[in-house]
């Protein structure tokens, strides 16, 4: 049966088993590679070391070379997550993405789940902290366009398309109605249904309030219609959400509340008080607005390079002559 | 100077012509299919033999050349006509008892549109060709024209007056079109107002052929401004209906803005406002003002010299491509446009009203240039002049 969708397949992996027989498969099936990478070597081996405590920087950089090679350039990319010790190296965890001929960087800040949650003390930061790494990886990352090359920065991306496209982005961190059980769902090896991969991780340290249900259990409509679902939605349009409703930024951000409930116990939260996605979300949806703002012609190309895809030389028009 | 090509003469004397007639121009008297066939008699032919000018759908004598033809012979005839030369073999003239003599077709044209009516439910500011009224069966004619045409063309255009006022009529037109020339890119201008009608659409999308584009104007982003300037009450609110029941029953659609001074004021917002709510749009042209009817009336309402706009048009240009929207713009010559624009403009005029100024011999860039309209001879941007050299910056889009 055909029902006219097209669907990409995108593979998330750390990258630390990588033999030729998966490349093979992903080639034939048309799938790409998401990995993570969070810096170049010290960095990325203090914050992810593997199961067995041996290092993965150099591991990972060979997989994602593996990658370019039998995939092409543009088939993987790669998460960048911050940490207390990234903040002091923007730059050079830019370069390390210059280096490795990858096509973007997604900044992201830590997410209060899972190992994180358990070692916040260790990696912790205030969101102004990371909204201030962030301008300063941005400002990079433009120069570095600006210079011709076509790298940008994946968040920004996301944002940039909801406010100057009149395309959806389907990204699940900003959705209103949330990505949470709408836009998204999670099937677990075991057969159970997760609204999110963070209710997943949520679920693995010990709290399953975003448990759907489970496929050798329940009906398609347990699982979608159920009361788990329907927790979700009460909580999940930001349109109506106190704190979020009359807010500026609105239409650019989304409704999180599977992190709500995780960071402050109820899955409405209350946004402007104490919520780090508010004031992270905020402070740099503002500073994107502000910069197509006052954008130069140049950067005005390269931020329509960076939401259509292009590249940012090709763009380019012709001016009088000097 | 370029020479116009001409569309019209005039014969002094008819003969047994008692209704329009469309013949195929042919120069011999052995061609096989005369009733379909104009014969074309010149000065400087030879005599014509006994039999030889019967049967054809009309005869076309140049002055002069009277003698050459039989004493007797049996078809309809033209004569005293001034000058014959031009006329092609395989082209399509229709023939009046009054002597009228109008080229429809050109095989060796790629500007070539069916003129589908002269009636219009719009009366726009800056029509060229100000509505009429049909005074014959037009939806016959055409499909007489589109039996008549030999070999396929590579792109016919269907104009106006507005078509869809033929209603089925126009789907009639589509289906021999598509029927007999399946592969011939067809281009409609069109106001899209009757594509409000998803029945219509329905039909047309059917009956249409492959790559079949409809060239719909929208001239602001703001109802009140584009109703004001295509002068019809809620044309906006009919022609964005229009847009969106052609793209839901996937008809390709272009959108086609004139720049004057009624538009330009709009003219940027009008490009997010396209990218934002029809951003299936195929194609955006903006073009410059052709001097014809209307406009020689309303000249002080709408006359901008291209090099006062030259920065909203920059603009246009520039919030189209980045947005990754095709952009055209026709009708402009490249000495009056910002460098950043050249890559968008074509050259756009019908071979047959377009022209070239003095200024413009011996110019570097013409190759690539639009020149300008026939119309524009003597009214045109203070800004026309000769490049020596190609400019540097350009080697990319020339």
């Amino acid at each position: 049966m055909t029902v006219g969708k097209t669907i990409d397949f995108v593979l998330c992996s750390n990258l630390s088993i990588l033999e030729d027989r998966h490349l093979d498969w992903c080639r034939e099936e048309g799938v790409i590679v998401s990995t993570s990478l969070d810096g170049p070597q010290a960095l990325h081996d203090k914050n992810r070391p593997l199961a067995n405590g041996k290092p993965s920087h150099e591991t990972v950089t060979r997989n994602i070379r593996r990658v370019q090679e039998a995939l092409g350039k543009h088939s993987v990319s790669a998460l960048m997550t911050t940490t207390k010790a990234s903040l002091r190296y923007p730059d050079e965890i830019v370069d390390e993405y210059l280096r490795m001929d990858m096509g973007s960087i997604f900044v992201r800040e830590l997410n209060p789940y899972g190992f994180a949650s358990k070692s916040a003390s260790a990696l912790a930061y205030s969101s102004d902290d990371f909204v201030a790494f962030y301008k300063r990886i941005l400002d990079k990352v433009i120069e570095i366009n600006r210079r011709g090359r076509t790298f940008s920065e994946s968040f920004a991306s996301l944002v940039l398309t909801k406010a100057m496209t009149p395309w959806p982005i389907g990204f699940v961190d900003l959705q209103s109605p949330a990505g949470a059980g709408f836009g998204v769902c999670v099937y677990n090896y075991d057969g159970d249904v997760y609204v999110s991969d963070e209710a997943r991780m949520l679920a693995e340290s010990g709290d399953p309030t975003f448990r759907l249900g489970n496929l050798h259990d329940d009906s398609y409509d347990d699982i979608f219609f159920g009361e788990t679902m329907q927790a979700i939605a009460a909580s999940a349009c930001s349109e109506a959400l106190a704190g979020c409703s009359d807010c500026a930024y609105q239409p650019y951000c989304g409704a999180d509340p599977v992190r709500n409930y995780r960071t402050q116990g109820d899955p409405f939260g209350n946004r402007a008080a104490v919520s780090s996605f508010c004031r992270r979300n905020k402070a740099i949806i503002a500073h994107l607005l502000r910069l197509v703002e006052d954008a130069d012609d140049d950067l005005r190309r390269i931020l329509w390079a960076w939401v259509n895809r292009e590249d940012v030389e090709r763009l380019r028009l012709p001016s009088h002559d000097k | 100077m370029e020479q116009i090509i001409e569309l019209r003469r005039k014969a002094s004397n008819t003969r047994r012509v008692e209704h329009r007639i469309l013949g195929r121009i042919t120069f011999s008297a052995d061609d096989q299919q005369r009733e379909d066939c104009l014969l074309v008699v010149r000065r400087e032919d030879v005599l014509v033999g006994p039999g030889g000018a019967d049967g054809f759908a009309a005869v076309l004598v140049e002055d002069g050349a009277e003698r050459l033809l039989p004493d007797q012979f049996l078809s309809p005839v033209l004569s005293g006509i001034a000058d014959l030369s031009g006329l092609t073999k395989g082209s399509i003239v229709a023939v009046s008892p009054n002597g009228a003599l109008v080229t429809l077709f050109r095989p060796e044209s790629s500007h070539n549109a069916i003129f589908a009516t002269a009636q219009c439910n719009s009366n726009c500011l800056m029509c060229s060709q100000p509505p009429g009224d049909d005074d014959s069966d037009m939806v016959a004619e055409h499909l007489r024209l589109i039996a008549l045409i030999d070999k396929p063309p590579v792109a016919l255009g269907i104009t106006g007056g507005e078509p869809t006022l033929l209603g089925e009529g126009i789907v009639t037109v589509l289906s021999a079109i598509k029927e007999r020339f399946p592969e011939t890119a067809v281009h409609m201008l069109t106001n899209g107002r009757a594509y409000a009608d998803d029945r219509f659409v329905a039909e047309l999308a059917a009956a249409a052929p492959q790559g079949f584009v409809s060239g719909v104007p929208l001239y602001a982003d703001v109802p009140d401004l584009h109703d004001w300037i295509v002068q019809a009450k809620g044309a906006f609110a009919e022609t964005m209906a229009g847009l969106y029941n052609a793209a839901r029953y996937g008809l390709r659609t272009e959108i086609r803005v004139v720049l004057h001074k009624q538009t330009l004021p709009r003219l940027v917002p009008l490009m997010g406002f396209i990218y934002r709510n029809l951003p299936f749009v195929g194609h955006v042209a903006l073009m410059g003002l052709e001097n014809m009817g209307y406009v020689k009336k309303n000249r002080e309402a709408l006359w901008i010299d291209p090099l006062d706009f030259a920065e909203e048009l920059e603009e246009a240009v520039k919030a189209m491509h980045y947005r990754g929207m095709r952009l055209s713009v026709y009708n402009l010559p490249l000495c009056v446009l910002p460098r950043a624009v050249w890559p968008f403009a074509r050259q756009s005029i019908s071979d047959y009203k377009n022209i070239y100024l003095e200024e413009c011999g011996g110019c570097a860039v013409r190759r690539r240039c639009s020149g300008l309209f026939a119309s524009s001879k003597n009214l045109h941007s203070r800004g026309i002049q000769r490049f020596v050299e190609v400019p540097n910056s350009l080697d990319l889009c020339l």
